[in-house]
């Protein structure tokens, strides 16, 4: 007789009767690194401060939105790549802005970023020439912005300053503007990863291997990565197995074929990527 | 050990091939439909009452291949081959004016004699296909004639318990591996289990009746791991005097359940109909998990082992399985004959919804058959009875279900999960 024990695999190893078996990217992901172990850095700007992605992919391609900083001024930089590690040269799309989301909705592209008087909002027909920004949700102390349509509405998901402390909310758009935040709730796992806090949160709409929509946030806290996940918008459950990726922040999350790839700022600065490849992904993103 | 700890772990296991797949290919050709109809050694499962109707000595001889496809989220799982020789011997005969019989039944692998596979409690596996079709059937019945045309039968199949210890017993150096001696010795029991197949038929003019029940049967997997010793610093210089580790893990594999078959045949001049009934109580389906304990002394080290998670129960339910074949003598001669069959069974699944943690994957399944036999008079004299040639192909579908989780962050999350079996039975009998 022939008995196979597993190992720590949350969904199981091929061989060991884990082969095919659903991911949907959530478990661990490992930089990409160069030849001295060091993650790569897939976007440098000289003399400036690069971070907060937010990768999309279009056409097979990946486009990454990314903040260009020098002392406390930002510009929105766009940069592409075919395999998701090696982009080429970037350009501003978006000068004074920080924090990009970028949300599709037909063939419109409309990047959402933080300003100093809140969330503004700036459209485009290519995803390159962005057209005037509006402010659609004036508030002070607002970062991170991240909207997500989900349930015929538009949701956007921020990291505010509530009493002095940077708290997660969401404020949701329903055709009619974006009104008042709501608290948001991130659990921690028993026994598991709590930061305590939600940072950098990214938040995507996905279609399970079955077919239902849900919205799956990654996030930074304590200096690691860490998913969640919700069907609603409004109560989140956390992945068990987090953190995803430690020593990182400022998350954005894709699909490209048959992997995960999670873009972030590394630890020592500058925008590294890592990856989780798997036999089946399962999970649209 | 946080991963044993964690993986808390599980053993896919339940019936076996015979359940799954059939035995002998006119019965699998009758889509299985032959708790009245079977009096070869296809009969020491089907029904052992079956044995004592048979037509003289005889020995059959056949193949079984059958190729699951099975998906989980679009993704193959490799889910094995099921194949092997079936065959066996079947000696019918008379004492004291009654008929009575006695067989041997085989259904012997020809990749492996029984896999026992254990996986994480969350990993999803066909929970009714992995190691199911994976095991050796061992069967020798006894039937006789009570009164006229009511026969009873019974038999027995066997497989082997497996229980065993792993003792490590020695010193333990902290930081300096030359300090390190350790010794092993390994004890494994192989326990003969038996579980029960009885049956009846009775047969009538142009009809018979049958009823088959099978006893529930589960493997037992137990190992031991016991490290004992001590724990040293420097030579001579205890850490700890008398340290202990013991794992053990109990583990049920290869689970059948408790069945009752109830079948009934008519001849319609050429035709053979056939249909039966099947319950299995596959609600008392045990754990397929792995029960893990855990003890860690290193007293005055102090230390805590995580936990391991109990097995959830896997709530199974019982179900109901119909299944009917026909079977025609399209030609008849001083020659032989030639028979034309089909069938197929519909099998609800008992596995139900899984939207915690579990994910024990299974489907309706919806089968049909087809086969074909021969019987060719020998011409030289050596078998009075014809030479009996049978082929059967099934073709088995299992039915799209949709898993949804509880929690939208679950590992595994929401799947959907079908698939085919592809089978083909052949079979030569003979019959002196």
């Amino acid at each position: 007789m022939a008995l196979l024990v597993t190992g720590c695999a949350a969904g199981g190893d091929p061989g060991d009767g884990g082969a095919g078996l659903p991911d949907r990217g959530f478990g661990a992901y490992e930089w990409v690194v160069d030849a001295e172990d060091d993650p790569i850095t897939i976007v440098a700007v000289e003399g400036k401060r690069v971070g907060a992605p937010m990768a999309v992919v279009d056409a097979g391609r990946v486009v990454l939105y990314f903040e260009v900083c020098a002392d406390d001024r930002c510009d929105i930089g766009r940069a592409e790549s075919a395999d998701g590690i090696t982009f080429g040269t970037h350009q501003i799309v978006a000068p004074d802005l920080r924090a990009p989301s970028v949300h599709r909705d037909g063939g419109r592209w409309t990047l959402y970023g933080a300003h100093a008087d809140g969330v503004v909002r700036l459209s485009s027909a290519d995803g390159v020439d962005f057209g005037a920004r509006e402010t659609v949700l004036p508030a002070e102390g607002v970062g991170s912005p991240s909207v997500v349509a989900h349930g015929g509405a538009l949701m956007l998901f921020a990291t505010r300053l509530i009493d002095g402390e940077v708290g997660f909310a969401r404020s949701i758009d329903r055709g009619e503007g974006f009104g008042g935040w709501d608290p948001v709730e991130i659990p921690g796992t028993p026994d598991g990863w709590d930061p305590g806090e939600v940072l950098d949160p990214e938040v995507r709409a996905a279609t399970t291997a079955a077919g239902r929509a849900v919205l799956r946030l990654v996030y930074g806290g304590g200096g690691d990565l860490g998913f969640a996940a919700s069907l609603d918008g409004e109560a989140w459950s956390g992945y068990a197995f987090n953190p995803a990726l430690e020593d990182a922040a400022g998350p954005s999350n894709i699909r490209l074929g048959d992997r995960y790839l999670l873009y972030a700022t590394r630890r020592r600065g500058g925008l590294g990527v890592a990856v989780r490849a798997v036999e089946n992904a399962s999970e649209r993103l | 050990m946080a991963c044993l700890g964690m993986a808390s772990m599980p053993s896919t296991a339940s019936a076996n091939p015979l359940d799954a797949f059939g035995f002998g290919a006119r019965a699998v050709g009758m889509g299985g439909a032959a708790t009245a109809v079977s009096t070869d050694v296809a009969a020491n499962y089907y029904n052992p009452a079956g044995l004592a109707a048979g037509d003289g000595l005889r020995l059959d001889l056949g193949y079984a291949f059958v190729r699951p496809e099975m998906r989980i989220a679009g993704g193959d799982q490799n889910v094995d081959d099921s194949r092997g020789f079936q065959g066996g011997v079947a000696l019918p005969g008379e004492v004291l004016g009654r008929r009575v019989g006695f067989s041997l039944g085989l259904h012997l692998p020809d990749e492996r004699v029984s896999r026992i596979r254990a996986l994480p409690q969350r990993q999803p596996r066909w929970v009714l296909w992995d190691n199911r079709p994976q095991r050796v059937v061992i069967s020798s019945s006894l039937a006789l004639e009570v009164i006229d045309g009511l026969f009873i039968g019974g038999g027995l199949t066997y497989l082997a318990n497996t229980g065993g210890t792993l003792d490590i017993t020695g010193d333990v150096g902290l930081r300096d591996v030359e300090l390190t001696r350790l010794s092993s010795a390994v004890d494994v029991d192989l326990k003969s289990v038996r579980y029960w197949t009885v049956g009846a038929l009775y047969r009538g003019d142009g009809w018979r009746i049958g009823a088959t029940w099978r006893e529930d049967f589960s493997l037992a997997l137990d190992l031991d791991v016991r490290v004992t010793g001590r724990i040293l610093s420097r030579p001579g210089v205890e850490v700890v005097p008398e340290g202990l580790f013991l794992l053990r893990s109990i583990n049920d594999n290869l689970y059948s359940p408790q069945q009752v078959f109830v079948g009934a045949a008519v001849e319609l001049g050429d035709w053979l109909v056939a249909a039966d009934l099947g319950w299995l109580d596959w609600s008392a389906f045990p754990s397929p998990t792995a029960r893990l304990e855990l003890e860690l002394e290193l007293a005055p080290l102090s230390f805590e082992l995580p936990l391991p998670a109990e097995p959830l129960d896997p709530d199974f339910h019982d179900i109901f399985v119909p299944r009917v074949g026909v079977e025609w003598r399209a030609a008849a001669g001083e020659w032989g004959a030639f028979l034309l069959r089909g069938g197929g069974f519909y099998e609800p699944s008992p596995a139900p919804d899984q939207p915690g943690e579990t994910n024990y994957v299974d489907g309706d399944k919806l089968a049909g058959a087809l086969g074909v036999g021969v019987r060719l008079a020998d011409p030289s004299g050596v078998f009075p009875q014809p030479i009996e040639l049978d082929v059967a192909a099934q073709v088995i579908r299992v039915m799209a279900r949709t898993y949804l989780k509880d929690d939208p962050a679950d590992a595994i999350g929401d799947y959907t999960a079908d698939g085919w079996a592809y089978g083909i039975t052949a079979g030569l009998g003979l019959v002196f």
